[in-house]
């Protein structure tokens, strides 16, 4: 009977030991996988951070409204590459920049000659494809932190997660681009 | 115009339609009809003859016979006998006479048949003008269809059949000759460009045999099973034959598998190849979760792993497998995502349609949509197909006819204006031809036939070998 009892007992001990270890290398694999997507983001953020200065270079020519935007977008590009950002200010400081290309876009509206520019054009279609490449890499990195979190604060493996010191991550939430008001005033008296 | 007459495949406002039913009726009564107005009597002759044809030639023979034995026994073929006893050489020359008046009647009656007016001249005709009125930048082609070279391009199917297929597929490509898997039909092959996207799509239908078929592989054995398989299709046939002239139209899947013993078809649809508006080197696979391919071991995109997107709608009917997470995320955009359930939408309302399965492979997007039916131009037309095997010319059904003769859009012509529309709407429905992206295509350069690479390098020529 005793041998009996020792025996469960010792397969239910193994049984946890397999369980915890497993748990530890899953949590290990979901921290892993999130670092992992957020160097895609950053090498999106890093394209982008390259583009910019081309895109204030073309565009300063014809924007005379927009000086302060640009120089907005050049102070924020210089903070965000300092490195000595922590990757919560860098989510931050990107979501400004993607408000202040935003409303670049849409500034440009009001400037025919550079809409026409083919250096412009390339420089769109370029930015517009970062962007996509950026949506994409953060939807890929919401996803791994939603399973990362699940694990983490899900019980039991949150017993695991607590005792690795591992804590739930943050999403790379996106301000909602401004549009801008459109004058229609203005419009309306050209 | 009638309100009743334009109740068919009326699509919802939201859907994009170059041409809306009402603009094709119209089309169809001024262009089309009148055409074959004039040839409804030769049609109808036409069906006359080849219905009757065998009893013709039947009826004149034993009629010969009748006449040259017994009613006209005396008559003086041979002036040697003027008896009224035969003898044998003068009954061999009657019999012969008979034979010879019997195939000059029905050869004469045979070459009154004009293939002119046949189906297989009538519905391509149709077929191009409405392409022509539909999107006058197509090209059309009846005998062409997309290769099953270009199809495994699209990896859809990689993972059919066997691992041994897939070892080879992975080994650099299939041999044309390769046992397992082969293209059985296509046609209708419809090309060229809409705005700036080029799009190819034709009507394709292939076979494999199974592995544990191909593992008896002796000759011996082989050629015992393909002389069974033969004369089981052949009584199918048959079968078939007399079973749609007892129950009218309908040709049960299961049949058409039990017809070829030892081939399953695997696909049979329209399969579309699109010039994608994104540049990308990953492959992605969006297979629907009700498709029988799921089940199949040894599959490839079982190696991939399943994606998990925020669309839930879209999870519900799709798996989503990729072997780039970021880059499937890139191509399906929550835009895209509701795309493809609207575009799979229109088809989930057909009966005559089955799974859409969608690939993204190299900067290219391939859509396959099931139809039930050999190659399905419509519910006729697989009938045609079975029957075509029996008669040398394929005929309008009686129903066919009848539909043809009151002028309006006939239900077979009904389903290929239902399909062709949605396969060119593709290009508005996916808003493929928004460019805002870094894939620029270099205009000057775009042939009609050719789907190009980011770098200018030709990616797919349709004027390719069509082997």
């Amino acid at each position: 009977m005793i041998l009996i009892i020792v025996g469960l007992v010792s397969i239910i001990g193994i049984v946890i030991v397999l369980w915890y270890f497993s748990t530890y290398n899953r949590l290990i694999n979901s921290d892993n996988q999130v670092g992992n997507a957020f160097s895609g983001i950053d090498v999106q953020l890093t394209k982008r951070y390259d583009l910019i200065p081309n895109l204030v270079s073309v565009v300063k020519g014809y924007m005379i409204h927009e000086k302060e935007t640009l120089t907005k977008v050049t102070e924020l590009r210089s903070r965000a590459m300092s490195g000595k950002a922590s990757d919560n200010e860098k989510i931050a400081l990107n979501n400004q920049i993607s408000g202040a290309l935003a409303d670049i876009k849409v500034a440009v509206e009001n400037y025919p000659n550079l809409k026409a520019n083919e250096n412009f054009l390339h420089l769109q279609a370029s930015l517009n494809e970062i962007e996509a490449q950026l949506a994409a890499a953060r939807r890929t990195f919401n996803a791994m932190v939603t399973s990362y979190n699940n694990d983490v604060q899900m019980f039991p493996s949150s017993i695991v997660a607590s005792n690795m010191g591992l804590t739930a991550k943050e999403w790379f939430e996106t301000t909602e681009v401004k549009k801008g008001n459109i004058d229609v005033g203005s419009l309306l008296d050209k | 115009m009638v309100k009743e007459e334009i109740e068919w495949n009326r699509p919802p406002a939201k859907w994009n339609v170059e041409v809306t039913p009402e603009e094709y009726s119209a089309y169809y009564k001024s262009h089309i009809f009148p055409y074959f107005k004039k040839r409804i009597p030769q049609l109808e002759l036409n069906n006359f003859i080849m219905s009757w044809l065998p009893l013709i030639a039947i009826g004149s023979f034993f009629i010969q016979i009748f006449l040259y034995f017994s009613v006209l026994p005396n008559l003086m073929i041979s002036s040697s006998t003027a008896s009224s006893t035969l003898t044998s050489s003068d009954a061999i020359w009657r019999g012969m006479l008979s034979i010879f008046v019997t195939v000059a009647i029905t050869s004469f009656a045979y070459f009154t048949y004009s293939k002119e007016v046949s189906w297989e001249n009538y519905f391509p005709s149709v077929i191009e003008k409405s392409i022509n009125f539909i999107h006058p930048n197509l090209d059309y082609n009846a005998r062409d269809y997309i290769t099953f070279k270009d199809i495994s391009a699209s990896k859809i199917f990689s993972h059919i059949g066997s691992s041994e297929f897939d070892s080879m597929q992975r080994a650099g490509g299939i041999p044309t000759n390769h046992s397992t898997i082969k293209i059985s039909k296509g046609e209708d092959l419809i090309s060229g460009k809409v705005g700036d996207t080029t799009i190819a799509f034709s009507e394709v239908s292939f076979f494999h045999v199974p592995k544990a078929s191909l593992r008896r592989g002796q000759l011996a054995r082989d050629l015992a099973v393909g002389v069974a398989s033969l004369a089981a299709e052949v009584l199918v046939n048959v079968a078939i034959h007399t079973a749609s002239l007892s129950l009218g139209s309908g040709t049960a899947r299961g049949i058409e598998v039990a017809s070829r013993p030892s081939e399953v078809k695997f696909f049979s649809g329209v399969f579309a190849i699109v010039d994608f508006n994104k540049d990308f080197q990953c492959e992605t696979f969006v297979i629907p979760k009700s498709s029988y391919m799921l089940n199949i071991k040894h599959s490839e995109l079982s190696s991939n792993p399943e994606l998990e997107l925020e669309n839930l709608g879209f999870e519900k009917f799709f798996n989503v497998y990729t072997n780039s997470q970021v880059g499937a995320r890139y191509i399906l955009t929550p835009v895209l995502m509701e795309q493809i359930m609207s575009f799979t939408s229109k088809f989930y309302y057909s009966k005559r349609h089955g799974n859409v399965f969608f690939s993204f492979v190299n900067s290219k997007m391939y859509i396959a949509v099931e139809t039930y039916g050999i190659v399905d131009e419509c519910q006729t037309g697989s009938e045609r197909e079975t029957r075509s095997h029996l008669d040398p010319k394929t005929l309008f059904q009686k129903a066919e006819l009848e539909e043809l003769k009151t002028g309006k859009v006939p239900k077979f012509v009904q389903n290929y204006y239902f399909d062709t529309t949605n396969f060119v709407g593709i290009v508005k429905d996916f808003d493929l031809n928004t460019r805002i992206w870094s894939k620029q295509l270099k205009k000057n350069e775009i042939s009609k036939d050719t789907i190009y690479n980011l770098d200018g390098t030709v990616a797919y020529n349709l004027s390719h070998d069509k082997s």
